[in-house]
């Protein structure tokens, strides 16, 4: 028994000291609401390339980008985060809003449009995605194809729309870009009309998508990362950018959002991780990439991946007010499409 | 009068009370916490507007319907499949039960995410399907069935065993004489099945708690149970209050439950039952001994193979999959570190705390109710309450900021599993041992190291491998006080599990178990080799 207790002894030391590594000179600390396998790789090489280490906190698909949101504000007696790389901006502008931001000037940002940046550097928005409609061209014929989003709630497909939990992520994003545009009364019809329609709630954009890609559904409004996943899978789906039409809203896009946390405990570091993040030749990354993100970098080349910039039809979204009415569209779906 | 100088025993036996005492109130800190907490917001005037969404009557029935529905479902599929089981490897004569208790033991072992992907791989519609209205029940309510069918699933290993120790410890002498007036069946029926009561009560409180206070298969299948509807409170910035008070009477009520259980069936009382005697007598299946031994070992083969060739075959292509592994090395040391060291936070008072609370120490029962009160504190409260308590400036800060944190999680989530463990033990040991200890003159801290300690031993390493498995697998609490850079293979699986079920979740659930396993197989590996030394 004398053997059994010494090797638990061994195991437990030398799995603390294995695991443990000593604290390196310089780091910053990032929480990123972009997926993983997307932002890990890019995060490494900033690692390799400046011998800063990152130490990275990952978004969790079931609470996105929300789960971190409340994490930054209820460490902000005592900040731990350097960088937030949200996957979208109305969060991160929610979070200036209530001060728990610190601007910053990195030298890339003058090569992004002004709308897409704080004009006092507290965010600043790169490779966008689009809210678009992946349709499952086995189930949906080419007359039948869907080109808004108000085809959710279309009788035909009753049952068989999807989208994700509207609580996190792009969704919410997206329901709070809606009461921004069309006004409380206006996004409220709307919505009501797709719980009418008895929309699918599934756990994420990502399992979304893969359930128009498996003909669990007629088609879905997602994230065009994940869509673009679902067509390199050779899947029978298409991808459809809504309201482009004259006369509709427009698609929604939602660029990934960066910034500096107010009283964090690496600003320096934090401060060039951003400007690496924003130079072209991640935008480009991004792009290539598989989660084919729209470049926003004037330097950067367009991709054909997903769509160019150039091509779409972007929705008028005043991200501020859509900032200040998600509290709003929150509480709004969370009574309406999670109720009790 | 010359005065009395203390021996250093005496030092000793006050410095071990002060520290078990200290462990205990340390872990006790965080349910506190919870509590005062939801009780000042409840109370105060303050929060009054803000709590009208958290006390509709309606919100609360149809959490408690949904974790009725799973703890039920849960409870019911592990009882019967543990029953029939239990029964065959404890009582009948069947080949290979040796093996069949073997593969529970490894069932037993494998984490509630592990067991997760494997369901997710077979069937990868279940993570995001809304099922349609089943002969005419809602849906929410389905998706509530099939969440308590996976959790009854993944215990049912573990009720295999426990049944199978109660049809082992039901009462030769009753089984005998009953026997002499009724067939087998009748038998089996109304005297031994009475007998194992207390087992499947055992066993429907020990899935009950574990299923009631994680979300791990609930927050893949979007069912509200109140621990899920806690963490996902406190993630949509709702605050401390509302996700507490959305917990604490529902830990409350389950540390009552649990009471009232102890004090009805005496399962760690003087005369536990789980303290067999005779064996009673075997049930020979006769020409039916064959076909149910094939019949169960094709059962466990089939259920372990579809559950573990999906997953095997996610890991082609092969190319690349060294790669893999190594990108996970940071996650798998991380995870068996604190694994380790919050198994060993554990068991260090866990024994004398098993000790005061088996063998009558005073204020027992208070050690008792506070174990039990940690036994039913759901994971997010123990992450919510250790964010709240330590995420400030100072000491707490660098511990906040530590994976140290991490351990201390696992330590106030387990420390009531490790007592319960070490507790039989104890019990075991007779006290006579202990009095002869005194007489032959051995002070405290002799009793301990010639009596407790060796009585103690064997028992406290399987806790800390339990424990370690347990650690394995934890997400609720770590979820939320995970520090940056520190993330767990558990957390890493929770959050690839929402993508469904590619080639590095495949490569990390089948790596987890691996390195369950392998401590496991060592220990049976000594074992083995001390008995044919002995022999």
């Amino acid at each position: 028994m004398r053997v059994v207790a010494a090797i638990v002894t061994v195991v437990t030391l030398v799995s603390l000291f294995g695991g443990c590594e000593r604290k390196p000179p310089d780091e910053v600390i990032v929480y990123t609401a972009l997926d993983r396998q997307f932002s890990e790789p890019i995060l490494e090489r900033f690692a390799k390339q400046t011998g800063v280490q990152v130490r990275t906190v990952y978004d969790s698909e079931s609470t996105k980008t929300i789960g971190l949101v409340n994490r930054i504000r209820a460490e902000a007696q005592r900040p731990r985060c350097d960088v937030f790389w949200n996957n979208e901006p109305v969060n991160t502008i929610r979070l200036k809003d209530e001060g728990l931001l610190q601007p910053c000037q990195p030298a890339e940002a003058a090569n992004y449009p002004a709308a897409d940046r704080d004009p006092n550097g507290y965010w600043f928005g790169f490779a966008a995605r689009a809210r678009v409609l992946l349709v499952n061209t086995d189930l949906v014929k080419p007359d039948e194809c869907p080109t808004s989003i108000r085809d959710l709630a279309d009788p035909r497909w009753k049952g068989r729309v999807g989208m994700a939990k509207p609580l996190f992520g792009t969704t919410a994003s997206h329901v709070a870009g809606l009461f921004a545009v069309l006004g409380e009364s206006g996004a409220k019809a709307l919505l009501d009309t797709f719980k009418a329609n008895d929309i699918q709630i599934v756990g994420g954009n990502k399992a979304c998508a893969e359930m128009v890609g498996r003909g669990q559904l007629a088609f879905g409004l997602t994230d065009t990362d994940d869509a673009i996943e679902e067509v390199d899978a050779g899947h029978a789906v298409k991808i459809v950018f809504p309201d482009a039409g004259d006369g509709q809203m427009g698609t929604l896009l939602l660029p990934n959002t960066l910034a500096l946390v107010k009283g964090c405990p690496h600003p320096e570091a934090g401060a060039q991780l951003i400007n690496y993040l924003l130079s072209a030749a991640v935008e480009q990354e991004l792009a290539t990439g598989p989660s084919a993100q729209i470049p926003l970098h004037r330097a950067a080349t367009q991709s054909a991946r997903v769509a160019k910039l150039a091509d779409l039809r972007p929705m008028p979204v005043d991200l501020a007010r859509a900032a200040q009415m998600f509290p709003t569209a929150a509480k709004y779906v969370e009574e309406n499409f999670l109720a009790p | 009068m010359a005065e009395r100088v203390p021996k250093a025993g005496d030092l000793l036996r006050w410095a071990a009370v002060g520290f078990h005492t200290a462990a205990l109130l340390a872990a006790l800190v965080v349910p506190a916490y919870a509590i005062l907490d939801a009780a000042g917001a409840f109370f105060g005037a303050g929060h009054s507007a803000s709590l009208t969404g958290v006390l509709n009557v309606r919100r609360w029935l149809t959490l408690l319907e949904n974790t009725g529905v799973v703890c039920g479902v849960a409870g019911l599929t592990a009882v019967g499949m543990g029953t029939c089981l239990g029964l065959l490897v404890a009582r009948t004569d069947m080949p290979g039960r040796r093996a069949l208790v073997g593969a529970a033991l490894l069932g037993a072992c494998v984490p509630v995410y592990v067991s997760a992907v494997f369901f997710l791989s077979l069937a990868p519609r279940l993570l995001s399907i809304r099922f349609p209205g089943l002969c005419g029940l809602r849906y929410d309510l389905v998706c509530a069935g099939l969440c308590g069918l996976l959790y009854g699933l993944v215990y049912a290993p573990l009720a295999t065993l426990v049944l199978g120790t109660a049809f082992r410890a039901a009462g030769r002498e009753l089984e005998e004489l009953a026997l002499l007036d009724a067939g087998r069946a009748t038998v089996l029926l109304r005297v031994t099945l009475p007998q194992a009561a207390w087992g499947i009560v055992a066993v429907v409180m020990i899935v009950t708690l574990f299923v009631a206070t994680d979300f791990t298969i609930a927050d893949l299948l979007i069912v509200r149970t109140f621990s899920e509807e806690c963490y996902t409170q406190y993630q949509l910035d709702h605050g401390r209050v509302g996700p507490l008070l959305t917990s604490v009477p529902v830990m409350l009520v389950l540390a009552v439950l649990l009471a009232v259980v102890e004090r009805r069936y005496r399962l760690l009382g003087e005369d536990s039952p789980w303290e067999a005697g005779a064996k009673p007598p075997t049930l020979a299946l006769r020409r039916w001994r064959i076909p149910a031994g094939v019949a169960a070992g094709a059962l466990v083969a089939a259920g372990a193979g579809t559950l573990l060739v999906p997953l095997v075959l996610r890991l082609r292509p092969l190319a690349g999959l060294g790669a893999a592994v190594l990108n996970l090395r940071h996650e798998l040391w991380t995870t068996t570190a604190l694994a380790a060291l919050g198994a060993t936070l554990v068991v260090l008072p866990a024994g004398g705390l098993a000790w005061a609370i088996a063998r009558g120490a005073r204020l027992r029962w208070l050690a008792a109710a506070a174990i039990v009160l940690l036994l039913a504190i759901p994971a997010p409260t123990v992450g919510i309450s250790l964010t709240a308590l330590l995420n400030r400036p100072g000491v707490l800060g660098a511990v906040y900021d530590s994976p140290v944190v991490v351990a201390i999680g696992y330590f106030v989530r387990f420390l009531p599993i490790g007592v319960l463990l070490l507790i039989p033990a104890v019990r075991r040991t007779p006290c006579e041992l202990e009095w002869a200890a005194r007489v032959d003159g051995c002070d405290w801290l002799g009793v301990h190291r010639h009596v407790r300690w060796p009585a103690l031993r064997r028992d406290a390493i399987l806790a800390w491998l339990v424990v370690v498995i347990l650690c394995f697998g934890e997400v609720g609490a770590t979820m939320l006080v995970v520090p940056p850079g520190w993330e767990t293979t558990a957390i890493r699986a929770f959050t690839l599990m929402h993508f469904g079920v590619y080639r590095d979740l495949a490569v990390l659930a089948l790596l987890s178990i691996g390195c369950i396993l392998l401590p496991w197989g060592g220990l049976a590996w000594l074992l083995a080799r001390r008995r044919t030394c002995e022999s």
